[in-house]
C-alpha cells in the first residue's frame, strides 16, 4: 500500500481520461457520474470521515459552486468559472464553518442540514426576485471534455483524502473524532484543524457543482442544492467506509452501478433504495465495506500478535 | 399586531407546539434524532386526502385515522429498528448519531414513496374554508379546528405527563434512562409508548395541516425544522416549554410572512433554526450534561 | 530558585458550589507533589484549571515563568504540561502507536517530525512503558491497566516538563498498582520529571511523593512531607471527623 497505491489510482485516472472518448455516449455518462460522486465523497471524508463532524449539507457547496459558474457563464472561460466556483465554495465553508464547528455532535449535523436548506431557499428567492425560474446554459463543453474534468476532480479529491489521511494533519483530525477534549489536551489546535478540514472538504465540491450544471445544461436551484445530493454522498461514504480514501471509491462504484441499473428498470425507486442502503449500512455495517475489511484483517492478526 | 394576525399566529403556534411535543416524546425519552419528523405531517395530510378521494369520507375522520396510522408506524419502527438500535448503542454514547442517519434514510424512503404513490402534484380538498366571524375577526373553519384540536391534544399530553403514573415514568426517563431503569420503570415499554404517542401526534398534526393546505411529498421538510426549533428553544423534554416556544415561533412566522410575503416563510424558518442552534444549543444538550 | 509551577489564590465555582477556593502551592523542578483529599475536595477541578480545560474565576497560574491562565488547553500542553484523566480516555478507535504519535506530533514544543525517527521514538516510548506488544492494537481493546498506561504514554509523548496524573492507580489490582508505582519511580529517576499526582492509594502517595498538599472542601488545609501531612491534626480531623 502507500505511495504505490496512489500511483495506481493516478494511472487508472489517466487511463480513464484517455479511454473516455472511446466509451460511447452511455459509457461517458456513467463514467462522468461515477467520477463526480467519487470527487464529492472523497472530499466529504476529509471533514466528516476523519473528524466525525458529519455534514448533511455538502449540497450547499455543490450549489454555491454551480451558482457561481452559472453567473459567470459566458463571461469567463469555462475552466475559470469552475475554479472560481471552487473558491466560492471554500470561502463559504470558511464563513459557515467558524460558527458551526463550535456546535458538537449530532447538533452540528442537523445544523449543516439547516444551513444548506437556508442557502437553497436564499438562492431560490434571489432567482425569483431576478425573475429567473431556471437558467439554460448555452454552449456547454462536450461530454468527453466534462468526463476529463470530472476524472481530474476525482483524482484530485482522492489524492487530497489520501494525503490528509497519511499526514500529521489527518492524525490530528482523527484524534478529534476519537475524543475532542483529549485531542486538545494533547496539543491539537482543534478549532483551527476543524475549520481547515471543513474548507478543504468544500473546495472540490464547488467545482463539481459547475460540472454538474454543465452536464444538464440547465440550472435550477432546488435541484443543485437538493438534500438528495447530500444523502447520496453520505450513503456512498457509509456504504464504502469513511476512514480511508478507498471507502468512497468502492461506495461510489456500488451506488453508480445501482443507479445505472435502476435507471433502466425503475428510476423512481432510486432514492427509496438509497435510503434503504443507508439504513442497512448504519445498522449492519457501520464501518462500511472497507472498515469491515480492516476489522476482519485485524481480527485475523490478533491470535498471532497477542496470544491469550 | 392586529387581532386577526394574532389569532392566525396562535393557531400556527399551537400546531407547532403539537409537532414540537411529538418530537420531544421521541427525542426526549429515546434520544432519537428524527430529522424526518415532518414527514409524519406529510403522511397525516395525505390520510385526510385519501379518505375523501378514495373512500368519500369526511376528511375530519383523518383526525382519528392519521394518528392511528402513524402511531402504528411508530410501533412497528420501534419494534423493528429502534429497540435494537437503542440496546446496541446504550453502551457507546447513545443512539443520536446513528439514529440521525437512519431517520435521514427513512425520510428519503417515505418522501419518495409518497411521490411514487401520489405523484408530485399538490393534492388538496376544500371542505373547511367557510369563514366564521368572531366579533371583528373572521377566521376559516379549518384554522379554528387547528387551534382547538392542537390545543386540546397538547393539553391532554401535558395532563397525562403531570397526572398519570405513566407520565411520571416518562418524565423520569427523560431525565435519566439509567436511573429510571433502577427504580423499576419498564424502559422498553415506556419507549414503545413514547414511539407510538410521538409518531401518532405527528400524524395528528398532519391531518390538521391537510385541512387547509395542499399535500405534496416533500411538504414535511420545513416542519422537521420547525420541530427542532421548538424543542431547542423550549428545552429538551420540557413539554410546557414546547408550548411557549411553539407559540413564539408561530407568531414570529405569521408576522414575518405578513411583513415580507409568503415566499420568505422558508428562509425565515431556517434562519431562526440556524440562529437558535448557534446561540442556544444548550437547550438541547444542557440537560444532557447534567445526567 | 523559582518554582516550575506556581499556583496562587485560584478559585472556581460551579453555579454556587465553590469547588476550589483560594488554593496556592508551588511545585519545584524535579519534585513529585501529591494532591490528597476526599471525593469532591477539588483535586480534579484543580487539574482542569491548570491544564486549561476549565477557566479559573480568580488567581494566577504561572508555569516556567509565564502565566498560562486563560490559554487554550492545546497551547498549555505545548508549553510542557501533560496530563491523564481519572477515567482513562485514550483515542479508542486508534492504535496504541497512533495514540502516542498524536502526542509526539502535536504536543511537542519544537516539532521534530523527521519521519524516520518518529517510529523509533514511538517504539522506544512504548517499550519503556511496557506497551510494545500492544503497538498495533486498537486502544479500545486494551485492559484497564494498559489503557491507563497508554494515557501516561500519550502524555509523555508530548514531552512534558510537568506530568499531571489523575488517579492512575484507581481500579487496578494490587499487582498492577505496584507495577504502575515502579514504572512512575523509574520515570522520575531517569528523566527527573516533575509530577503532580492525585491518588487515593495512600501507600502509593507515600512511596512516590516528596510533598503532599491536602484539599478539603476546595481549600488547602495542609502541606508538607507525606509523614508530616498524615500526622497533621487538621488532616485527621477532615478525614475522620466528618464535616469540619
Amino acid at each position: 500500500m502507500g505511495v504505490s497505491a496512489a500511483l495506481i489510482v493516478i494511472v487508472a485516472a489517466l487511463a480513464g481520461w484517455m479511454v473516455g472518448s472511446a466509451l460511447g455516449e452511455d459509457g461517458i455518462e456513467f463514467a462522468t457520474g461515477l467520477a463526480l460522486w467519487i470527487a464529492l465523497a472523497e472530499s466529504w471524508i476529509v471533514l466528516s470521515g476523519f473528524t466525525g463532524y458529519v455534514s448533511l449539507g455538502h449540497a450547499a457547496f455543490v450549489g454555491a459552486g454551480a451558482y457561481c459558474t452559472v453567473l459567470l457563464w459566458g463571461v469567463v472561460p469555462f475552466w475559470l468559472g469552475l475554479c472560481l466556483g471552487a473558491v466560492v465554495a471554500g470561502v463559504l465553508a470558511l464563513a459557515v464553518g467558524a460558527p458551526c464547528l463550535r456546535v458538537r455532535g449530532p447538533y452540528f449535523v442537523i445544523l449543516t442540514l439547516g444551513v444548506a436548506e437556508f442557502l437553497k431557499y436564499l438562492v431560490i428567492d434571489i432567482e425569483a426576485r431576478l425573475g429567473k425560474f431556471g437558467r439554460l446554459l448555452m454552449d456547454a463543453p462536450e461530454p468527453g471534455v466534462l468526463l476529463q474534468v470530472a476524472v481530474g476532480l476525482a483524482a484530485a479529491a482522492f489524492l487530497l483524502a489520501y494525503a490528509v489521511r497519511h499526514s500529521r494533519f489527518g492524525l490530528g483530525l482523527r484524534a478529534i473524532r476519537e475524543n475532542e477534549t483529549c485531542a486538545q489536551m494533547t496539543g491539537v489546535d482543534v478549532r483551527a484543524l476543524k475549520i481547515a478540514a471543513f474548507v478543504l472538504s468544500a473546495i472540490i465540491p464547488g467545482a463539481v457543482g459547475g460540472v454538474m450544471v454543465s452536464r444538464t445544461g440547465y440550472f435550477e436551484p432546488a435541484q443543485i442544492f437538493s438534500p438528495q445530493i447530500s444523502l447520496t454522498i453520505i450513503t456512498i461514504c457509509i456504504a464504502g467506509g469513511s476512514d480511508s480514501p478507498w471507502g468512497p471509491l468502492l461506495g461510489a462504484l456500488f451506488l453508480q452501478l445501482l443507479s445505472d441499473w435502476l435507471s433502466q428498470t425503475a428510476p423512481q425507486l432510486y432514492l427509496i433504495i438509497l435510503g434503504l442502503v443507508l439504513i442497512a449500512f448504519v445498522l449492519g455495517l457501520p464501518d462500511g465495506i472497507v472498515g469491515q475489511g480492516a476489522r476482519l484483517a485485524r481480527w485475523r492478526q490478533r491470535p498471532r500478535r497477542a496470544p491469550a | 399586531m392586529s387581532a386577526q394576525l394574532l389569532l392566525v399566529g396562535v393557531a400556527n403556534g399551537m400546531l407547532y407546539a403539537l409537532i414540537g411535543v411529538s418530537l420531544n416524546l421521541i427525542y426526549g425519552t429515546m434520544r432519537l434524532l428524527n430529522v424526518g419528523h415532518g414527514d409524519l405531517v406529510m403522511i397525516g395530510a395525505y390520510v385526510g386526502y385519501c379518505l375523501l378521494a378514495y373512500a368519500h369520507l369526511d376528511p375530519l375522520l383523518g383526525l382519528v385515522a392519521a394518528p392511528a396510522l402513524t402511531g402504528l408506524l411508530g410501533w412497528l419502527l420501534y419494534r423493528g429498528l429502534f429497540a435494537s438500535l437503542l440496546r446496541r448503542t446504550a453502551a457507546s454514547g447513545g443512539p443520536e448519531a446513528s439514529s440521525l442517519l437512519v431517520f435521514f434514510g427513512l425520510s428519503s424512503i417515505v418522501q419518495n414513496l409518497a411521490e411514487l404513490i401520489f405523484g408530485g402534484t399538490p393534492r388538496a380538498y376544500n371542505g373547511y374554508d367557510r369563514l366564521i366571524r368572531l366579533g371583528s375577526i373572521s377566521v376559516t373553519e379549518s384554522r379554528l379546528i387547528v387551534l382547538l384540536v392542537s390545543t386540546a391534544a397538547v393539553l391532554a399530553v401535558l395532563a397525562f405527563f403531570r397526572l398519570s403514573i405513566w407520565g411520571l415514568g416518562l418524565r423520569a426517563l427523560i431525565q435519566s434512562r439509567e436511573a429510571s431503569a433502577i427504580v423499576g420503570i419498564d424502559v422498553e415499554r415506556a419507549f414503545a409508548l413514547s414511539s407510538v404517542a410521538g409518531f401518532g401526534l405527528g400524524g395528528l398534526a398532519g391531518s390538521l395541516v391537510g385541512l387547509s393546505q395542499s399535500s405534496t411529498p416533500f411538504m414535511g421538510v420545513p416542519y422537521s425544522t420547525v420541530a427542532f426549533v421548538v424543542i431547542i428553544l423550549g428545552g429538551l423534554g420540557n413539554l410546557a416549554g414546547s408550548i411557549a416556544s411553539g407559540i413564539a415561533v408561530g407568531l414570529l412566522e405569521t408576522l414575518g410572512v405578513a411583513l415580507a410575503g409568503p415566499s420568505s416563510r422558508d428562509l425565515l424558518i431556517y434562519g431562526v433554526f440556524i440562529v437558535v442552534l448557534l446561540v442556544r444549543p444548550q437547550g438541547l444538550f444542557g440537560r444532557r450534561a447534567a445526567t | 530558585m523559582s518554582a516550575l509551577l506556581q499556583v496562587t489564590g485560584v478559585a472556581k465555582s460551579f453555579g454556587g458550589v465553590r469547588a476550589v477556593r483560594d488554593v496556592s502551592f508551588a511545585l519545584e523542578e524535579g519534585e513529585v507533589l501529591g494532591l490528597m483529599g476526599a471525593n469532591g475536595a477539588g483535586k480534579t477541578t484543580l487539574f482542569n484549571l491548570i491544564s486549561g480545560a476549565v477557566r479559573a474565576d480568580a488567581g494566577t497560574i504561572v508555569f516556567a515563568g509565564q502565566t498560562i491562565l486563560g490559554l487554550p488547553p492545546n497551547r498549555i500542553c505545548r508549553r510542557g504540561i501533560g496530563r491523564t484523566y481519572q477515567i482513562a480516555q485514550p483515542f479508542p478507535g486508534m492504535t496504541v502507536a497512533e495514540n502516542v504519535t498524536v502526542g509526539m506530533l502535536y504536543g511537542l514544543r519544537r516539532r521534530d517530525s523527521s519521519g524516520a525517527g518518529l517510529a523509533e521514538r514511538v517504539g522506544s516510548l512504548l517499550e519503556r512503558l511496557g506497551l510494545a506488544e500492544e503497538r498495533d492494537r486498537l486502544a479500545r481493546s486494551l485492559t484497564l491497566a494498559k489503557r491507563k498506561r497508554l494515557e501516561v504514554a500519550r502524555a509523555l509523548a508530548t514531552g512534558p516538563r510537568l506530568l499531571m496524573l489523575d488517579e492512575v492507580m484507581a481500579g487496578l489490582t494490587p499487582t498492577e498498582a505496584a507495577d504502575a508505582i515502579a514504572m512512575l519511580r523509574r520515570l522520575h529517576r531517569s528523566e527527573a520529571l516533575t509530577m503532580l499526582i492525585v491518588e487515593h492509594n495512600l501507600s502509593a502517595m507515600m512511596q512516590l511523593c516528596d510533598r503532599v498538599v491536602v484539599l478539603h472542601h476546595g481549600e488547602r488545609i495542609s502541606v508538607g512531607t507525606p509523614q508530616q501531612v498524615i500526622a497533621d491534626p487538621r488532616v485527621i480531623d477532615a478525614y475522620l471527623g466528618g464535616a469540619a
